[in-house]
């Protein structure tokens, strides 16, 4: 099967100074096929043309166009994302930064700390800034926080060039017992999931690298300067990639992970295919020199999905569906851009055959009518924080997990027309027979929608620290339009607060502990596209600087139009 | 960094949500690739809470006024307008602007330049600065004070605004030269957590006119013979109390309104809280729900485990609704209540503010559901009504998980719980205690309207009801004659005639839906003749020896109008006045086999021999019902049924039915399930085979049972024809594929035995025997035997679940009706034993036509009713073939009354909240976009006039 030939696009964008994903798509797709005639009547055709190495290679040393963003689960690393999006180099890049001091080497959360501390402690903005080497900031309007942005370069720990528009990022953690971590990162340019092995640091005493001695790591077969990511590594961009030779649909916007029992499911969604895929990730089992035993491939297409699919996430599973004597099969929600419903894939992992095939069912749809016609929904998160805490209690006794399916677990969707948070829950109830448990129905159902400034895109549930030094779960909705970040507060049914952050705020990752003196800390990392930077926000109540932008790591870069 | 504007309607607003670029009025601007787009500069962003304040020309001498005096204010004045005598009054909304921590004065009475600047020197209208998150405002009885509560993450605290600092220069040009107000331009203080909703209440004067100026303090002599500036005591009202819930800490407290309005501007100490009351944590024991009989064919719902009761972790205040006479009272009966709804707690406190400095919670209404008696009932919004006509008061509440209003009698003898509604088995759609939306209900408002009519006898009171009686000629009621419906439907008892008590819900979707509480119109809206219609005596008024009937609008129902449900957009009639609204269908059902060939010779449909007399709405023209069952069209009998107008609320959507012999479940579509023939056994577990209404042959035998009459081999036949069938839709392994090369069976064995997709055979058909939730019993394959089935279909199976020898109906909105629950202890699929779900039923059994049509089986449910009569072909065989289907299309739907507030100029109205307007008789509703603040005339008709 030939890979699919297409042509560079330019990048279009509307005029307000701020870029709309949407509208910088639409116009790049006219824009592409207009360039594609004149490329092919120039007799140059280039497969997979947002990557490649002609061209400028991408900058490594600071952001551009900053899109995902995630921390390691023990939190020694901040991946982020850049997109490259006004394709001004030859593809993005994927970097790991130090969240926590090596050495004598700052982390981002050392940066953070010092400034939450200052402004706790009423230092003067000299005194506040200067501490991180920094000045009072004379430019709150476009880079919110007390201090000009500092320099994010000797954070950058590793770095991997990947293709262009890369945005969604997961991680994938081994489950078996054995050390091991994935990230997989979803590539609207090539298009492909393109997965590096990265450091497994869940004991953060005791980080297992795939670079060992080296901490921080994005394997990926790189190679060159630039640590291009190699092409096994492009899960779906050629046919070698997948059992069954089948190739990534274009235009995967979004990526979501679960873990199944034996091979974890990666599924991406792709907005102008109306499709979902498949990608099964297998760990390396010594012995077992199987094709695709130890890497990930691409297993299925899920075809004929409503319109436009925009985001996936994956349904929390509930410890009590873990080594169950019944099949629980890993659930999925996609959101639509053009449909008012959602979604609901399941995984099969096809276990029992030879040779296993792993696909995806559409089980279920979710309409949405909660504001009567609620369409373009965005970004959705879980909410698992009471049936955490309940399963945290339970050890392995099954009665106890069980009793713990009856704990609420929030679900929230934006949606963009209008904009809106719906809020909802998730009830999972078990269906028996003469006794025994054989599966688990999950159904869906919304109560409210909370109005939300223009632009509502991704949605997360953090931890912030109360007044009792007690996390509390948060609702953070990114509008990317009009540069908020509002924060719900779940159980009192309430905004709590709309922070103010720079040009086009994309991901958020949440970087939430303790200290090294048993503290908690909690910090919100903000992707800010625009302007190329990244800036983290306070989540310690007890602080004056709760809620608000207190440092920014740059430089900021304005778009080239306006430079 | 240069700015650029586009056409594109988010840059637009984000742009005029700054206010940063463009002055006041329409502006035109050019985008980059294209023309010049007209923009109104919006000033409000996120509206959120309102008050009032009516105030007359600045520095008169009635400046501050009662919002009463405000009723007759004229509109269309210019905001500096007072009149030529300088006695004109203007109507201020104050408005929080959430987004921007701001309240805007908006004059409602002007015609233009609404929003008052308060700062001309920076583009845009500015409203006034407060606290970030403004959650709640309220206004003093005759506008001296205004105070905000601020939800800032850091500094919550509430705001005394001086109602001198309102108005600006360009109104008040005293007010000229003095700086732009600006955070410290008035005292505040600050709170131990953000609060939420807020009132003022007075601590009433004594006998001699006395206040007390502190709660633990004596009564002293105040002058309040007129309002003035500053001195709320003036106002001659009592000492005011902010009562402020603090949802954090679950308790509410006291502050008294003119301490705090009385520090230094800029002030921000904390709040001198007078008094607190913790509300209580403690939720009495949930009364038990009404008794579901078990039945060996039904089940029972899951056992009525009750919420819990007992302790609960914390109270959380969401929303207040306060009773309070309008004279304030004396002291220590002030007659004021406070209600509290509470998310944390399913109950709703009940605060007897007697003496408001020493508040006191007595027993709690008890939310609860008839539907889950477990399910923990939390409520957000709250709205009370005054005292009704008839000495009753209600209390409206949302339920916030359940997208639902409940209603309490809240009168000296009401009761506890929300109050069931009449006959809910009429509406088995709606749940028995409260009224349920598709969009969620937002806030929520009791209003009392009422249109005095005048005549020859007098003017008629508030709450006059309407006579229908002919014969009555009694003083009251010929005042009452004058609300009747006028012969031409203009005037008189109607729907948009809102004369009497009226809940009214602002919903998700942007519209505002109209509840009916007390309708002082309703004994003339139903039928003029209840007992042709069996739903009432008629009127033994006779003229010239005939007997007259009621004086009503003449509408074939009687339950037009409901107490606590939702109220009719229409009149429910056909004829040229009001259009077609009576439920009723577009065309004859009309049969046809499933390639699309209509069917004119075979299975008919009729109404139940009982409905004879009865009408039928065709296309808008009234037919009677023969008793025949089968009105007589142009070509002969038609195709007949009967749409139950009991509660015509049922009938919810226009939409096409579709009546299917052996028709497919829906619900089943893309999903697959893994086939054991040898065992019997299927599973799948996203199926939902209860939740999907699925009838296995174990619950037909025990109906069957139930209702004797039958040997035992009569009901083994009877319950294996009714039975649902497992279709399996997989398609064959393409005839190239490598398993057929080690299979034991052929792909040509296989398509001779079951077919293909497009042209199955009865093989693929499995009788379910028992089903749950997640797996179905199945019987041996007809045909073939189960190893060879296997064989053919040996991985994951696509499936259909298909009705047995009986048909289905499905509505293209209402879907397929059921009321089959998974039996909480066996599990398997059985019919709900609660009798109020029994209307929910989509299975029509048929009578083969020997003779004369058989008067049995009926299928009725809470929507239709009729039966299916089946002849013989010539062969003697009955003329009946799978997926033959009657369709028939239902029109005139009820409407309920609903006002939407978005229109093409309005493309998204999020609404934030409602609340009633009385000095104008309008709703106001704000929004939490860009809409800013919208007035909707109070009887729903008519222009809405927005402000931003």
């Amino acid at each position: 099967m030939k890979p699919e030939r297409r042509s560079p696009s330019v990048r279009a964008r509307d005029c307000a100074g701020s870029l709309s994903p949407r509208a910088s798509v639409r116009a790049r797709f006219h824009a592409k096929w207009l360039l594609s005639l004149a490329m092919l009547g120039s007799g140059i055709v280039a497969s997979s043309c947002f990557t490649g190495s002609d061209g400028l290679v991408p900058p490594t040393e600071n952001l551009y166009f900053p899109t995902g963003a995630l921390v390691s689960p023990g939190r020694t690393t901040l991946y982020v994302v850049n997109s490259d999006f006004d394709l001004q180099f030859n593809g993005g890049t994927v970097q790991a930064l130090n969240l926590a001091a090596t050495g004598d080497h700052d982390g981002l959360r050392d940066i953070a700390d010092r400034v939450a501390t200052a402004i706790a402690n009423g230092d003067s903005p000299d005194d506040t800034c200067g501490s991180i080497g920094s000045t009072p900031n004379d430019n709150l309007s476009l880079y919110p926080g007390p201090c000009n942005p500092i320099d994010v370069q000797p954070f950058i720990r590793a770095f991997a060039t990947v293709g262009a528009f890369a945005a969604g990022i997961t991680l994938l953690s081994r489950d078996d017992g054995e050390p091991g971590a994935r990230l997989f990162v979803s590539v609207r340019g090539d298009p492909s999931v393109t997965y590096f092995d990265v450091p497994d640091d869940r004991d953060p005493g005791q980080v297992e690298s795939p670079c060992a001695p080296d901490l921080f790591c994005l394997q990926c077969a790189g190679e060159g300067d630039e640590q291009r990511c190699g092409r096994d590594h492009r899960i779906g961009e050629n046919i070698f990639t997948s059992q069954r030779g089948l190739l990534l649909p274009t235009e995967p916007t979004s990526v979501a992970s679960s873990l199944g029992s034996g091979s974890d499911p990666v599924i991406a969604a792709h907005q102008t295919s109306a499709t979902a895929s498949l990608v099964v990730n297998s760990w390396p089992v010594d012995g077992d020199a199987t094709p695709f035993s130890a890497t990930p491939s691409l297993e299925f297409l899920l075809e004929g999905l409503p319109e436009a699919p925009t985001v996936v996430t994956s349904i929390p599973a509930p410890a009590f569906a873990k080594d169950a004597s019944f099949d629980y099969q890993p659930g999925f929600i996609i959101s639509h851009r053009a449909d008012n419903t959602l979604t609901v894939v399941r995984y099969f992992d096809d276990a029992n055959a030879a040779p296993s095939r792993p696909f995806l069912v559409r089980s279920d749809d979710i309409g949405l009518s909660i504001s009567g016609a609620d369409t373009d929904s965005r970004g959705m998160a879980f909410d698992t924080t009471a049936r955490t805490a309940c399963e945290a209690g339970c050890a392995d006794d099954r009665a106890c997990l069980e009793q713990c399916l009856d704990e609420k677990v929030g679900f929230y969707v934006a949606n963009r027309e209008p904009p809106s948070l719906l809020i909802g829950q998730m009830e999972t109830t078990p269906n028996e027979t003469d006794g025994e448990v054989t599966s688990l129905s999950e159904t869906f159902s919304f109560e409210e929608a909370i109005p939300l400034p223009l632009g509502p895109a991704l949605v997360f549930v953090g931890q912030v620290i109360n007044l009792d030094g007690e996390l509390e779960p948060r609702v953070f909705v990114v509008c990317f339009d009009s540069r908020f970040v509002v924060v719900y507060d779940p159980t009192l049914r309430k905004v709590e607060a709309q922070i103010r952050t720079g040009r086009g705020p994309f991901g958020l990752a949440f970087d939430t502990g303790t200290n090294a003196d048993g503290e908690p800390t909690s910090y919100m990392y903000v992707t800010q596209f625009t302007d190329s930077y990244l800036s983290v926000v306070d989540l310690d109540m007890s602080r004056l600087s709760y809620l608000t932008p207190i440092v920014s790591f740059g430089p900021p870069q304005p778009p080239r139009e306006e430079q | 960094m240069r700015a650029v504007l586009s056409s594109g309607r988010s840059r637009w607003t984000a742009l005029a949500a700054g206010g940063l670029l463009l002055g006041s009025g329409a502006v035109a601007m050019s985008s980059c690739t294209g023309e010049s787009t007209e923009a109104e500069v919006r000033s409000l962003e996120r509206t959120g809470q309102v008050a009032f304040v009516c105030m007359g020309k600045p520095g008169s001498d009635a400046a501050l006024r009662s919002l009463a005096d405000c009723t007759a204010a004229p509109r269309q004045l210019d905001p500096t307008n007072f009149g030529t005598d300088e006695s004109a009054l203007h109507l201020y909304a104050l408005v929080t602007l959430e987004t921007r921590g701001e309240l805007a004065v908006v004059d409602i009475t002007a015609k233009e330049g609404n929003v008052l600047d308060q700062d001309p020197s920076t583009p845009g209208d500015n409203p006034l600065p407060v606290g970030a998150q403004p959650v709640d405002v309220v206004a003093t009885p005759k506008g001296t004070a205004v105070f905000v509560a601020s939800a800032d993450t850091s500094r919550p605290g509430i705001y005394a605004i001086d109602a001198e600092l309102l108005r600006p220069c360009e109104v008040d040009t005293d007010r000229c030269g003095t700086p732009p107000p600006t955070l410290s331009s008035y005292p505040a203080c600050q709170l131990p957590s953000q609060p939420g909703a807020m009132v003022l209440v007075a601590d009433p004067a004594d006998a001699e006119g006395r206040v007390r100026q502190t709660c633990g303090g004596a009564y002293d002599e105040v002058e309040a013979d007129s309002p003035t500036f500053g001195n709320i005591d003036s106002e001659g009202l009592g000492r005011q109390k902010l009562f402020v819930t603090l949802p954090k800490e679950g308790r509410v407290v006291v502050i008294d309104a003119q301490q705090l309005f009385s520090q230094d501007p800029g002030a921000f100490d904390a709040c001198e809280i007078e008094a607190e009351l913790p509300l209580s944590t403690t939720v009495p024991d949930a009364p038990p729900p009404p008794v579901i009989e078990p039945q060996p064919d039904c089940a029972v719902p899951e056992e009525p485990e009750l919420r819990p009761s007992g302790e609960f972790d914390r109270s959380i205040p969401a929303g207040v609704a306060l009773v309070a006479p309008p004279d304030g009272g004396t002291p220590g009966a002030s007659g004021a209540s406070l209600y509290v709804s509470d998310i944390g707690v399913p109950v709703i406190h009940v605060l007897d503010l007697a003496d408001p400095c020493t508040p006191i919670e007595g027993e709690p209404l008890l939310p609860t559901s008839a539907e889950d008696p477990s399910r923990v009932v939390i409520t957000d919004r709250v709205a009370v009504s005054r005292l009704t006509p008839s000495a009753h008061r209600y209390l409206y509440a949302i339920d916030v998980e359940d997208r639902s209003v409940m209603a309490f009698d809240i009168s000296t003898d009401g009761s506890q719980q929300p109050l069931l509604m009449q006959n809910p088995e009429d509406n088995p759609f709606q749940p028995p205690d409260r009224v349920k939306f598709a969009a969620a209900p937002v806030d929520l408002a009791i209003i009392q309207r009422d249109l005095p009519e005048e005549n020859d006898t007098g003017v008629s009171e508030i709450g006059t009801l309407c006579n229908p009686d002919f014969c009555c000629d009694t003083e009251e009621c010929q005042l009452g004659n004058a609300f009747r419906t006028s012969s031409d439907f203009e005037t008189g008892a109607a729907p948009f005639t809102l004369r009497g008590v009226f809940a009214v819900v602002a919903l998700a979707s942007g519209q505002v839906a109209v509840i009916d509480i007390e309708d002082f119109d309703a004994p003339c809206r139903g039928p003029q003749f209840p007992a042709a219609i069996g739903c009432g005596e008629d009127s033994t008024c006779t003229e010239d020896g005939q007997l007259t009937g009621f004086a009503t609008s003449g509408e074939l129902t009687c339950n037009v109008v409901a107490p606590h449900q939702t109220r009719s957009g229409f009149f429910l009639l056909d004829n040229e006045d009001v259009g077609r609204h009576l439920p009723g269908i577009q065309t004859f059902p009309s049969l046809a086999r499933e390639d699309g060939t209509v069917v004119t010779d075979g299975p008919v449909m009729l109404a139940p021999a009982d409905a004879a007399g009865a009408i039928l709405a065709v296309a808008g023209e009234l037919q009677t019902i023969p008793p025949s069952g089968a009105i007589l069209g142009d070509d002969g009998p038609e195709n007949t049924l009967v749409l139950t107008t009991a509660n015509p609320r049922v009938h919810q959507a226009d939409q096409e039915w579709a009546l299917t012999y052996q028709g497919a479940l829906p619900g089943f579509g893309g999903k697959v399930g893994d086939l054991d023939v040898g065992a019997g056994e299927f599973s799948d577990s996203t199926a939902g085979f209860c939740d999907n209404g699925v009838q296995p042959e174990a619950a037909v035998r025990a109906r069957l049972e139930l209702e004797g009459g039958l040997s035992e081999d009569e009901i083994d036949s009877e319950a294996a024809r009714l039975a649902d069938r497992l279709h399996v839709s997989k398609p064959l392994a393409g005839v190239e594929a490598p398993y057929w090369e080690s299979a034991a069976c052929t792909f040509a064995d296989c398509r001779a035995t079951f077919g293909d997709e497009t042209v199955p055979t009865v093989s693929r058909d499995l009788r379910i025997i028992e089903a749950r939730q997640d797996s179905l019993e199945l019987a041996p394959p007809v045909g073939t035997d189960a190893e060879f089935m296997q064989c053919c279909f040996p991985t994951l199976v696509n499936y259909e679940v298909r009705a047995g020898d009986e048909w289905v109906l499905i509505g293209g909105a209402s879907g397929f009706v059921h009321d089959v629950i998974a039996d909480p202890v066996t599990g398997v699929c059985r019919p709900s034993c609660d009798t109020r779900l029994d209307g929910l039923n989509a299975r029509a059994e048929y009578s083969v036509l020997e003779g004369e049509p058989a008067v049995e089986p009926v299928f009725e449910n809470a929507l239709f009713g009729f039966r299916i009569v089946v002849p013989r072909n010539n062969e003697g065989q009955l003329d009946l073939e799978r997926d033959m289907a009657f369709r028939f299309i239902t029109q005139a739907s009820f409407v309920p009354l609903r006002v939407p507030l978005t229109s093409d100029s309005r493309n998204n109205v999020q609404i934030q909240s409602l609340g009633y307007v009385p000095m104008t008789d309008e709703f106001f509703a704000t929004d939490g976009g860009l809409e800013g603040l919208l007035l909707v005339p109070g009887d729903l008709v008519g222009d809405i006039r927005q402000f931003f």
